[in-house]
């Protein structure tokens, strides 16, 4: 999970590294937007070779959320 | 698996046409500059050549192709297949192809018709058009592929999603058969996927109707009518990232290629990012691996053709290249051949 979330926070540029942990909201950070989700869906597939597609990251609320959806895959 | 090889057929020349209205996508979209500036970052895409209002993807293809005859100095009677490839066709029917045979001036002895293709559809034209010669019989059978859209037309301003991607673009590319020279092919499709990229009204489904103008959304920030251009940018990219990178190195493996085998990728020009993703995955340089994007935009199934004849016309001495579409559908194929050292390969304006 931490790897995940150490993962997850590379992936921005703006926010600070102090703003993520597992039950950040991230659709609601200021820097997320849809290229940011490209980005994660890269991460978790160059990351853990896993496959994951918008319906994953809209049912996804927290990190810990998107982090059990890619456990599960 | 739709993997094979068609012998002694090789591709003669290359002309792509573009409209001459060029877009900037700086200014034309109606956003903060700096957002545009973001969107133009991460799809490496500045520019777009957009048609008239009049001019459709028939009217690109056949410019080309009267382009392509006359520099190859072709006897129209000479050419016995015409398939058009194409998702923004002239009408509802006939088939377009059957009027370009008539514009063209080729005999009534070609077969002619349409392929519902996009992305992919260069490569799947390719391949109906190769495997089809091959069973003329003679030495001397000669195919004309025109593949083209202009989806400009229904990529709604007012949604970020497709607006600053596309533009439109026709092509015209002759094959014929030659002794000695191959391509080989691998085809793929993914019906699940197929809600990732589609028009839903406007065919037989789901029929034209006066409600069809009502702008709608799906993700509360982009807007468009139902007969417009939807794209589910997250869906896509994930199947090209992983997909794509699968089943390059898979034909490669069972065409034992190695990557000195391949002189150029020549990919669909979906967008840079995920381009780039699908460029490092399969581990080619930069150097082996064109772009248009910036100056072309996406031309949907005219990347391919456009890719070539931007990019190798002066840079190819008998490249092997390897040719891979993927989008709409879900629909993805590779094709593989050589570049003859005197194929033309020209881009034209309309």
């Amino acid at each position: 999970m931490e790897e995940f979330i150490e993962h997850f926070a590379e992936q921005f540029d703006e926010t600070e590294r102090s703003e993520f942990s597992a039950s950040t909201e991230f659709k609601e950070l200021d820097e997320w937007d849809s290229m940011l989700a490209l980005t994660i869906i890269a991460m978790v597939d160059e990351e853990y070779d896993k496959t994951i597609n918008g319906d994953d990251i809209k049912a996804a609320k927290t990190i810990e959320d998107l982090y059990k959806i890619v456990e599960n895959k | 698996m739709a993997h094979f090889k068609i012998d002694d057929i090789s591709v003669r020349g290359i002309v792509s046409c573009v409209p001459p209205n060029k877009v900037d996508n700086l200014e034309d979209i109606n956003i903060e500059k700096e957002h545009a500036e973001k969107i133009i970052t991460s799809t490496g895409i500045r520019y777009r050549r957009i048609t008239e209002e009049s001019v459709t993807s028939s009217d690109l293809c056949e410019a080309a192709a009267r382009s392509l005859i006359e520099d190859l100095q072709i006897d129209p009677s000479e050419i016995e297949i015409l398939i058009f490839v194409t998702q923004t066709p002239d009408f509802i029917l006939p088939a377009t192809a059957t009027l370009l045979q008539d514009r063209l001036g080729l005999s009534n002895a070609t077969m002619a018709f349409d392929i519902n293709m996009g992305c992919s559809g260069y490569v799947y034209g390719l391949s109906v058009v190769a495997s089809l010669l091959a069973n003329v019989p003679g030495d001397n059978g000669k195919g004309l592929l025109l593949v083209g859209d202009t989806i400009s037309k229904v990529a709604n301003p007012k949604d970020l999603s497709t607006y600053p991607l596309f533009g439109d673009a026709g092509s015209a590319t002759l094959v014929e058969k030659k002794k000695g020279k191959s391509i080989s092919f691998d085809l793929f499709t993914d019906g699940k996927g197929a809600s990732a990229i589609e028009i839903t009204h406007g065919g037989f489904r789901n029929p034209y109707d006066t409600s069809v103008s009502d702008e709608i959304t799906r993700d509360g920030v982009n807007f468009h009518r139902k007969t417009d251009l939807y794209l589910n940018g997250m869906d896509v990219f994930s199947f090209g990232i992983t997909r794509i990178p699968k089943a390059i190195k898979a034909f490669c493996e069972k065409e034992e290629l190695q990557d000195s085998d391949i002189d150029f990728y020549i990919f669909h020009q979906a967008n840079k990012f995920m381009n780039e993703k699908i460029r490092k995955k399969i581990g080619a340089t930069e150097e082996k691996v064109p772009y248009t994007l910036h100056d072309f935009a996406n031309v949907s199934s005219a990347t391919i053709p456009l890719t070539i004849t931007q990019s190798m016309a002066e840079r190819h001495t008998g490249s092997n290249i390897l040719c891979c579409g993927f989008g709409v559908g879900l629909s993805w194929g590779i094709a593989y051949f050589k570049l003859d050292r005197d194929v033309l390969l020209k881009t034209i304006a309309l």
